[in-house]
């Protein structure tokens, strides 16, 4: 079955056709240019960008599949969560799409397409290696979620944060230190050449047993860690910036590991195996953290390929393929967009 | 506008107190890591709302049973917040909260011809758990 996948949740365009776990092709258009004078997604920018573009990044990942669009079996749609009016963009399409070649509608949420990026398949290793029950962590820049997938369709959130995603973190993080957008990235490039342990910052929920993430306070600690830098020598020095960077990166991770950790061995039942998705999984640093991590409970550990680390809608038509198997269709007349829907609810 | 030092366990004094003003809507305005959510919080546990409130940055709104939570810092224009259907929460009659409120500061503080707006004001203060803040009924 093949499947045309459109995702528009945040500020990336997509399309993309799949046909089972293997990806015809995947276009992704990146808004970035537009939102980095604002700092961060503009929502309204956003939707204008999807607008414009959506038609144009639809039909090159047809042309890129090589099929015709009449080949097309599904058309899958991110329903949420995300932004409202930029999910809307991606829905009405998809839906006047499949009304248009007759062909059945499959919505998919979104984190389930990152907890499933995983089963695109690969050169790096087989698909049918990754066993369930497994545990997927997906951090991105709104969310920040472990997620015990009981199998593929069957999923039951298990921590998520309190306050802050940790992509939102680390961009406001580096927002604080003058970076440019998308911090996160910014941050990781100054955070290789700093020195973490030069400041010291604290350790989100030290002292705590629950199973939840939280960087509000280290995001305090960082801000008054700045003005007092800043009342010394007014303005930061490119070597300080570096130990800021590396030393708030490092805690904001220890804290997702420590969690994880903890949640792994939290039960005998629960499973060693990770599944790991979302734009933040493309730092080097935190999945070599992670790598270590799952050698040291004796699991194993899959990321996605290259490319399906941010959003993406391949990892929205492989979750579709499975929706699509156990008969999970939408009712084009219904569908409407779902900007909390988490990934353990049923659609409302 | 007279600010005071609030410690960080003296938080949920500030909620009651800023609830006894019997808002219809809530303007914080304070830096990053300041504590806007987290006075959100603590103003929504004084209303008995279970759900856990979270940032609400990267999608603009969450809504809560009785409470909206609006984040104002990427909005370009206040017709977005508006957009989100400010006036169908008004007519709700649930609280509103909108973090970075100083961003749309005359359109808000607008709101007060028919809406009773207390406007909260968050900073630094020198000691690591206290923060200076002041509150207000800016129709009165």
């Amino acid at each position: 079955m093949k499947i045309l996948a459109v995702e528009t949740s945040c500020d990336e365009t997509c399309a993309a056709v799949v046909e089972g776990t293997t990806i015809l092709s995947n276009v992704v258009h990146s808004q970035i240019d537009l939102h980095k004078e604002f700092g961060g997604v503009v929502p309204s920018i956003a939707r204008r960008a999807h607008e414009e573009r959506i038609n144009l990044i639809i039909d090159k990942a047809i042309q890129d599949s090589r099929f015709m669009i009449q080949d097309i079996d599904a058309v899958a749609v991110t329903a949420g969560p995300g932004l409202a009016i930029a999910l809307e963009v991606g829905i009405r399409h998809a839906k006047e799409l499949a009304k248009k070649l007759d062909k059945p509608l499959i919505a998919v949420n979104h984190i389930e397409g990152h907890v499933l990026s995983v089963l695109a398949e690969n050169d790096q290793y087989p698909i049918s290696n990754i066993q369930f029950p497994a545990l997927a962590l997906v951090v991105s820049g709104g969310h920040t979620e472990l997620i015990y997938v009981e199998k593929i369709g069957k999923y039951k959130i298990v921590a998520r944060t309190m306050d802050d995603a940790l992509g939102e973190a680390l961009d406001k993080a580096a927002r604080m230190l003058g970076l440019g957008y998308p911090g996160g990235a910014e941050l990781e490039k100054r955070a290789a050449l700093g020195d973490a342990k030069k400041y010291s910052l604290p350790l989100p929920m030290a002292r705590s047993k629950t199973l939840a993430f939280s960087y509000s306070g280290l995001k305090t600690a960082m801000f008054r860690l700045i003005d007092e830098l800043r009342i010394m020598n007014y303005e930061l020095s490119e070597q300080q910036v570096n130990d800021l960077a590396a030393g708030f990166q490092w805690r904001a991770f220890e804290h997702l590991l420590r969690i994880t950790r903890a949640t792994l061995n939290a039960q005998p039942t629960m499973p060693k195996n990770l599944l790991v998705g979302g734009g933040v999984a493309a730092n080097a640093k935190l999945r070599e953290d992670i790598k270590k991590l799952s050698d040291e409970v004796g699991g194993q550990v899959w990321f996605p390929k290259k490319g399906m680390y941010g959003d993406n809608a391949a990892m929205i038509g492989i979750a579709a393929g499975f929706k699509a198997q156990r008969g999970e269709f939408a009712d084009p007349e219904m569908i409407d967009r779902l900007p909390r829907w988490r990934i353990d609810e049923e659609m409302i | 506008m007279a600010s005071h030092l609030f410690k960080r366990n003296e938080i949920t004094k500030l909620a009651k107190k800023i609830l006894a003003m019997q808002p219809d809507i809530i303007a914080m305005e304070g830096p990053l890591g300041a504590g806007k959510t987290t006075l959100t919080k603590a103003i929504a546990k004084e209303l008995e709302i279970k759900d856990m409130i979270v940032s609400p940055t990267f999608i603009l709104h969450r809504d809560y049973p009785g409470l909206d939570h609006i984040d104002a810092w990427r909005a370009e224009d206040f017709s977005e917040i508006k957009n989100l259907g400010l006036a169908k929460m008004i007519a709700k009659k649930h609280l509103i909260i909108i973090e970075w409120a100083d961003k749309f500061e005359f359109e808000i503080r607008n709101l007060k011809l028919e809406n009773r707006v207390i406007w909260v004001k968050i900073e630094y203060a020198e000691k690591e758990n206290e923060r200076s803040i002041s509150y207000e009924d800016i129709g009165s």
